[in-house]
């Protein structure tokens, strides 16, 4: 599933290739029958065709086949694979420890045990605690909402998954965050103080933001197929809270069933399939 | 044949017309299209024929045409497009357009 939008992609970059080589073959293969040499023949298919260059790139933003499309497919918010969002992080993951001419440090630093350290300037190990609290925090109460709210092992697991790339995301930036700090040369300490402190507490509300942002993800998502669900819709009147209270329905595209969000609480109601009920009940 | 300096470059924004009347004949690969466009206009218009390619491609996103694989006259793989219901549309309107363009043009150098 992950891999049916890079090979439409894919198609679509081979379609405007075949379709210019078709047009190529068939010019010069006319202009020999007229009788024209080899040299010539090229030379006009050249001038009369244009650079392939100059109208491949015109004709593959187009058709959708260029790399900004390809990057539009793997948006998370717009693929309907769940797996593209692990995707992205894993990807990010690898290419902060990549890049990072500090790389081993950055590691030992994530996988090195509270007091392990020795002082930060002596560049050996990074503290990490701090975010390592933040995230442990973080994904303690994660569970415990996954186990409250009982939406099954699978989305569980996903959502678990989710959240530990996200923490080991999180970690890396604090530790890439905290050697760019001490690699600066700060005019005064006072500065880099401040600094830090800002960054502390910036780093404490994007951690936050983020977990809010997987939670509302996770809610989102069916809990068979992990797909998010669409067609949201208002059901009940905002008058009647006793007998119709106001609910916003949302259902799987697959079919799986439908979850239903009120004020208090939400609730996915599984379904047997209901495109087959549908489907039933048309063909009657 | 037209004398090579009196061929035509095709004006901007009316490929779109000659390519949608050229189909609305029947089903064409891109090199028809230009080879047809070449004997309508007795080599009189041309145009770069790379730039057939994006101006079929948005006219498809448009909805205007659409493509289908199939086997060209000498036993190759083409891609032909033909017109649809929309397609006809827009050629009725862009004719529509271009004759009133055309015959205000030729009143003003009637009257000048």
């Amino acid at each position: 599933m992950l891999f049916e939008s890079l090979r439409d992609w894919q198609s679509r970059r081979r379609r405007f290739s075949e379709e210019w080589e078709f047009h190529r073959d068939q010019m010069a293969a006319e202009l020999r029958a007229s009788g024209l040499r080899q040299s010539e023949v090229r030379k006009i298919v050249r001038r009369r065709l244009g650079r392939k260059s100059r109208w491949r790139r015109a004709a593959l933003k187009e058709i959708g086949g260029d790399w900004r499309a390809l990057l539009r497919c793997y948006r998370p918010s717009r693929c309907p694979s769940p797996w593209v969002a692990p995707a992205w992080l894993a990807l990010a993951l690898v290419i902060l420890f990549v890049c990072n001419p500090l790389r081993w440090q950055m590691l030992s630093s994530f996988i090195s045990e509270p007091g392990d350290y020795v002082p930060i300037r002596k560049m050996l190990v990074i503290p990490a605690d701090f975010a390592r609290l933040i995230w442990g925090t973080l994904l303690i109460s994660a569970a415990m909402w996954l186990a409250r709210t009982g939406r099954g092992l699978r989305i569980s697991l996903y959502a678990l998954l989710l959240l530990v790339l996200l923490a080991a995301l999180g970690v890396f930036l604090w530790i890439a965050a905290i050697q760019a700090s001490i690699a600066i040369k700060w005019p005064s300490d006072l500065l880099e103080g401040s600094i830090l402190l800002g960054f502390f507490f910036a780093y404490f509300w994007a951690s936050l933001l983020t977990a809010k942002r997987w939670r509302a993800d996770v809610a989102s998502r069916c809990p068979v197929c992990l797909k998010r669900l669409r067609f949201a819709m208002t059901r009940g009147r905002s008058c009647d809270v006793l007998v119709h209270p106001l609910e916003l329905e949302s259902i799987c595209l697959e079919g799986h069933g439908a979850l239903r969000e009120d004020y208090w609480s939400s609730r996915f109601q599984p379904s047997a399939g209901f495109w087959k009920d549908l489907a039933a009940s048309g063909s009657e | 044949m037209a004398p090579p300096d009196q061929i035509e470059r095709i004006p901007q924004g009316t490929l779109h017309l000659l390519v949608l009347r050229i189909l609305a004949a029947g089903p064409m690969h891109g090199h028809g299209i230009s080879r047809r466009l070449a004997a309508l206009s007795d080599d009189w218009l041309q145009l770069e024929e790379g730039s057939l390619y994006p101006c079929l491609y948005r006219m498809e996103r448009r909805g205007w045409i659409r493509s289908e694989p199939g086997v060209s006259e000498n036993n190759r793989r083409a891609r032909f497009y033909s017109l649809t219901d929309s397609g006809h549309k827009q050629l009725r309107a862009e004719q529509e357009g271009w004759r009133n363009f055309s015959s205000a043009v030729e009143s003003v150098l009637k009257g000048a």
